[in-house]
């Protein structure tokens, strides 16, 4: 049974049938984009195990696909399978050997930096200082506890994908617990005082109790993101405690809102998700040059200011096109700038497997060369003996 | 005489495994690279599937930072004894686009007339003011961002004249009704409208003009609603305050 079923994982069959799946997977993925746009694409399509259908709501779903990580995943077991099976030492077959290890380190090396990169942004006005970067797309439920210090604030960041979950959130620095009540993918915020009678507002406390919150289709153009809104409500663990009833948390929402429970004074805001550094950023001048008589940019560029107390580090750096700053793990690109030029944006990647597509860059090439070359050799030396 | 290239390609090397002597020492090969495929394929699909399970998106993070500079005005006497703090001389860290007390700084730091009242922010106002005229007319000036899906032209005008009593338009009506601010504010649309709402005191309501701009992170809505004659008056006040918003003061 094992040796069938190693058979089948290392068999050619399968590695045609996962190109095959993995070429009609880009296709599909491709057309998909027309209606979902490339990030939806992305998680639907290519970061899973599965293509489900019907991709929408909460019912009932079924696997019509593989997706990107179980064509992926198969395909490096299937090299790795079918290299052990069919392994016979010798020289000749060096080249050979290293450019499957070099597919084989391209493969995980791509897993990787998908499970495991994080991309950033980190907007910055002249004279702006931030410890911290923001995701693109993810966003988090952050409660913070204003009152823990006199000059600090204790934030319990929720991911959104918790929220998204509808569940309960309990976590031991909250003297509370949080039950998600609606949780809105894409939406649009009204006055409801504003507005017709129609609408009514969609919690009971805080901003939330003068707006009325409507579904909208998720966003599928480059430039949009989805406008993320939730219903939450607060329910202190004390023992007969009322519940503090149901408050709106909005990426739409321009300020935080607060509330008192345990003796404490909380803020909650939903954001963009935060990642925090133990240096700090200060933009001292962006520059944006164009071709003269035109508005075409011919460069941009930010000179920061690079402190970081634990390693005395106080450095001014110039981050241009293709010249990012590389710190603690961490790539600054210049991506973009602010239509009035009054802010910078870097681009923060970090990528623990960045490495891995040059490293396996070489190895096949090296792979190549050695069996090229080696043929090339023994053709030559061939040919000198049939001339002799 | 030239040599049979043909001939030469077709020629085939023996197997070295075939040769005495090599067999043994391939054999053993064969057997090392196999168990340590095994141990490494096993390690990768074990440390992929840790790997898949402790995706940091599910985790909640607890992290103390600095307070805000705005919302703790008085400098730390001493350095913040967390990992996140920095040195004495440092600048103030935060500037995070969204806090309330930034956005009313920035607001009342922007000129507007002396003779707009500030009031309190309400939560989703980041700058508010009222307008006083003759005979008691008044007129509420506010400016509230929402997220991108806010700049929705149409819809807004539409909402804008039912809180006037006054039937909606359709796109095609509402390049009459609207109109950009010329130059670097052309991003900016302006809508001047008029009505009668049910039950509104003409003293304080009948006209709303409103300037609708799109921003990096949302859109910003700049409102001036009350009695018509003193509406009218106040617009190139507001206007001006609108392009001083837009540029910074610049």
């Amino acid at each position: 049974m094992i040796r069938k079923a190693f058979h089948l994982l290392s068999s050619l069959k399968l590695t045609i049938a996962c190109l095959a799946a993995g070429i009609v997977l880009v296709f599909a993925g491709t057309l998909a984009q027309v209606n979902y746009g490339i990030h939806i694409v992305q998680e639907r399509y290519f970061q899973s195990l599965f293509v489900w259908w019907p991709p929408e709501g909460r019912g009932l779903k079924f696997p019509v696909f593989p997706g990107g990580h179980l064509i992926g995943a198969i395909l490096v077991l299937n090299l790795i399978a079918a290299h052990a099976r069919r392994f016979r030492w010798g020289w000749g077959k060096l080249g050979i050997h290293l450019t499957h290890a070099g597919l084989i380190v391209l493969l995980v090396g791509g897993l990787l930096t998908d499970l495991l990169a994080v991309e950033s942004h980190m907007r910055l006005a002249q004279g702006d200082t931030k410890n911290y970067s923001e995701d693109q797309r993810g966003m988090e439920l952050a409660v913070i506890d204003t009152t823990v210090d006199a000059e600090l604030e204790q934030v319990t960041a929720i991911p959104e994908t918790l929220l998204r979950k509808r569940s309960e959130i309990t976590h031991s620095s909250l003297p509370f617990r949080i039950l998600v009540r609606n949780f809105f993918q894409n939406s649009r915020l009204y006055m409801v005082s504003e507005s017709n009678a129609r609408l009514r507002p969609i919690a009971t406390q805080g901003v939330g109790a003068q707006v009325a919150v409507q579904a909208v289709p998720r966003a599928t153009s480059m430039d949009d993101r989805d406008v993320i809104s939730a219903v939450i409500e607060i329910i202190p663990h004390e023992v007969g405690a009322k519940s503090l009833g149901t408050w709106l948390v909005s990426d739409a929402l321009g300020a935080p809102q607060t509330f008192s429970s345990a003796g404490r004074t909380w803020r909650i805001e939903l954001r963009s998700a935060r990642y925090y550094k133990p240096y700090s950023v200060t933009l001292q001048k962006f520059t944006h040059e164009r071709y003269p008589g035109t508005e075409i940019p011919k460069n941009f560029a930010s000179r920061i200011t690079l402190i970081d107390p634990e390693r005395s580090v106080n450095r001014d750096v110039l981050i241009y096109m293709n010249h990012p700053l590389r710190y603690r793990g961490e790539t600054f690109y210049q991506a973009g700038f602010q239509k009035d030029d009054s802010a910078s944006i870097l681009q923060v990647v970090r990528n623990p497997g960045f490495v891995t597509p040059y490293v396996a860059c070489v190895i096949v090439a090296l792979g190549l060369l050695v069996q090229f070359g080696s043929h090339l050799i023994t053709f030559s030396r061939r040919r000198r003996t049939a001339l002799a | 005489m030239a040599p049979d290239h043909r001939k030469i390609l077709r020629t085939r090397t023996p197997p070295e495994h075939g040769r005495p002597g090599c067999a043994a020492s391939g054999r053993l090969a064969w057997r090392v690279w196999r168990k340590a495929v095994f141990r490494l394929t096993l390690g990768a699909v074990f440390a992929v599937a840790v790997l898949s399970c402790n995706r940091q998106d599910e985790q909640i993070r607890v992290y103390r930072v600095v307070k805000a500079p705005l919302e703790n005005p008085a400098p730390p006497s001493m350095p913040p004894p967390s990992s996140m703090s920095l040195p004495p001389d440092h600048p103030p860290v935060g500037g995070s686009p969204s806090a309330p007390a930034a956005a009313a700084q920035t607001a009342s730091k922007l000129p507007a007339p002396p003779h707009w009242e500030p009031q309190p922010l309400a939560q989703m106002r980041k700058a508010s003011f009222l307008v006083r005229g003759e005979n008691g007319t008044i007129a509420d000036i506010s400016l509230v961002t929402l997220g991108a899906s806010g700049s929705d032209v149409l819809g807004n005008v539409n909402r804008w004249l039912g809180q006037l009593g006054q039937p909606a338009i359709t796109a095609e009506q509402l390049p009459k009704l609207v109109q950009q601010l010329p130059g670097d504010l052309s991003r900016v649309t302006v809508v001047d409208i008029e009505g009668k709402p049910e039950q509104g005191d003409p003293n304080k309501d009948g006209r709303i003009i409103a300037a609708i701009a799109p921003t990096e992170n949302g859109t910003d809505f700049f409102k001036l609603r009350g009695n018509p004659a003193l509406t009218g008056a106040e617009r190139e006040n507001f206007l001006t305050w609108v392009g001083a918003m837009r540029t910074g003061g610049k």
